[in-house]
């Protein structure tokens, strides 16, 4: 059962039981909480107290996530853009937040990558003619894919891959130019991404892979085409 | 206008007055990467999941049909990118204000009766309850002490460092909080809304 007095109120004074709640108590009154139960007991409620108001106030009056998403995006009007902007000024939490998006709210991305994702994202899927078996230790593997009509063959082994696109029906001089990415689909914090041009031939090779599930992104002119799926042992 | 891109024609049809599910879940398909890049770190099954529902509920509680609000496929990706910084801010705030909690509770002895109590879902969290709390305040010192308390979460030193002019020492913002905090535990109509430890 609680102690219902203090054992020596004249030991500390108001504000001390905060202060020790801060760990900013002088000697005395660390030693008198720990030898007195009402006054441990006050120190109990009122950091229940305390708690609880962060927990409901804690930056009741910084803007709505929504909001800031929208401030980063340039997406809110004019008076609503001045009021987050003066209270970004003011406020580290919510300056810090904007600063971890900003990257990401640029129109156009402003990574290599994550321009790399978004136009991943939006590239025509490039589909196999026939199921593509997983390779068998040691062996190379080749794939056949096509997406409208842009065809692919793909060859891996020992680490390089190698490459050829074509269109249907295509005349046997065509040309072709455009860019092959290799894109990780277990990590997408990748510090270099394998790269390779597409030669007028419609040949690409990309080298020194490291093992692991890709996504292949071809930039052929203005066409995105992905193959999903891509292993390298 | 007529927009032809192949993807801008999935949302299209999955927010449809009669929606394509399976469009939806090629949408879900195809972007669930995307979004997941977004999001970064904060990127989980349930986070990316959160991003669509946004995106999902935005056109669900819209009065205008899906071609009006989202014209071009750039309109939808910019609206997807929007909520996928609101998750990743929100879920960001979630986990420092549960740091700050659990700082703030570690030599608590009856934590978890405070952890379950101190919940912003709470209805003590509701606009009332705050505003009993406010009106609560007597002073500048009382009302500065804290809004630097529990808005910014700085400590009495700090809050001592950046209004000298009301405070001339620590042990002054002590006293007043402790004041404060006292007087609001005491107080009827609040009583009910403090962890109930008897």
């Amino acid at each position: 059962m609680a102690e219902t007095r203090c054992i020596n109120p004249g030991e500390i004074e108001e504000g001390d039981l905060i202060a020790y709640l801060h760990g900013d108590a002088a000697p005395h009154v660390v030693e008198h909480v720990a030898r007195c139960a009402f006054c441990a007991e006050q120190v109990e409620r009122l950091r229940m107290v305390d708690a609880q108001l962060l927990a409901v106030f804690y930056r009741d009056t910084c803007p709505t996530a929504e909001t800031l998403a929208d401030f980063a995006l340039n997406r809110l009007p004019a008076a609503g853009r001045l009021r987050v902007a003066v209270h970004v000024r003011h406020c580290q939490a919510c300056s810090e937040e904007l600063a971890a998006v900003r990257g990401l709210a640029d129109e156009e991305p402003s990574s290599l990558l994550a321009r790399l994702q978004e136009a991943l994202a939006l590239a025509l899927v490039a589909r196999p003619f026939a199921p593509v078996a997983a390779p068998a230790r040691g062996q190379g593997w080749q794939g056949r894919f096509e997406a409208n009509d842009l065809i692919v063959t793909l060859s891996i082994q020992a680490g390089r891959l190698t490459g050829r696109v074509r269109r249907r029906d295509a005349l046997p001089d065509a040309t072709y130019s455009g860019e092959a990415w290799l894109l990780s689909e277990t990590t997408a914090a990748e510090k270099t991404v394998p790269y390779g041009k597409i030669d007028e031939r419609g040949r690409f090779q990309l080298t020194t892979l490291a093992a692991g599930s890709y996504a292949l992104l071809l930039q052929i002119g203005d066409q995105n085409v992905k193959i999903e799926g891509v292993q390298v042992e | 206008m007529c927009e032809p891109d192949p993807c801008y024609e999935l949302f299209r049809r999955a927010f449809a007055p009669c929606p394509d599910d399976d469009a939806w879940q090629f949408i879900l398909n195809q972007y669930w990467g995307l979004v997941s890049f977004w999001l970064g770190q904060h990127a989980s099954e349930d986070t990316i999941q959160e991003v669509f529902l946004r995106l999902w509920k935005a056109q669900q509680g819209a009065t205008s049909p899906f071609a009006t609000r989202f014209p071009t496929l750039r309109a939808v990706m910019g609206y997807l990118k929007r909520c996928a910084i609101a998750v990743r801010i929100e879920t960001w705030r979630e986990e420092e204000r549960r740091r700050l909690l659990w700082e703030r509770l570690r030599d608590a002895t009856r934590l978890e009766l405070v952890l379950a109590h101190a919940r912003p879902d709470q209805a003590h969290a509701s606009f009332d309850y705050k505003q009993l709390i406010l009106a609560r305040l007597k002073d500048e010192a009382e009302r500065v002490v804290f809004e630097l308390t529990y808005y910014y979460d700085l400590t009495p030193a700090e809050i001592q460092a950046e209004r000298p002019d009301l405070f001339p020492d620590v042990r002054t913002v002590h006293r007043i909080k402790e004041n404060l905090l006292k007087r609001l535990r005491r107080d009827r109509e609040l009583c009910e809304w403090w962890p109930n430890d008897r």
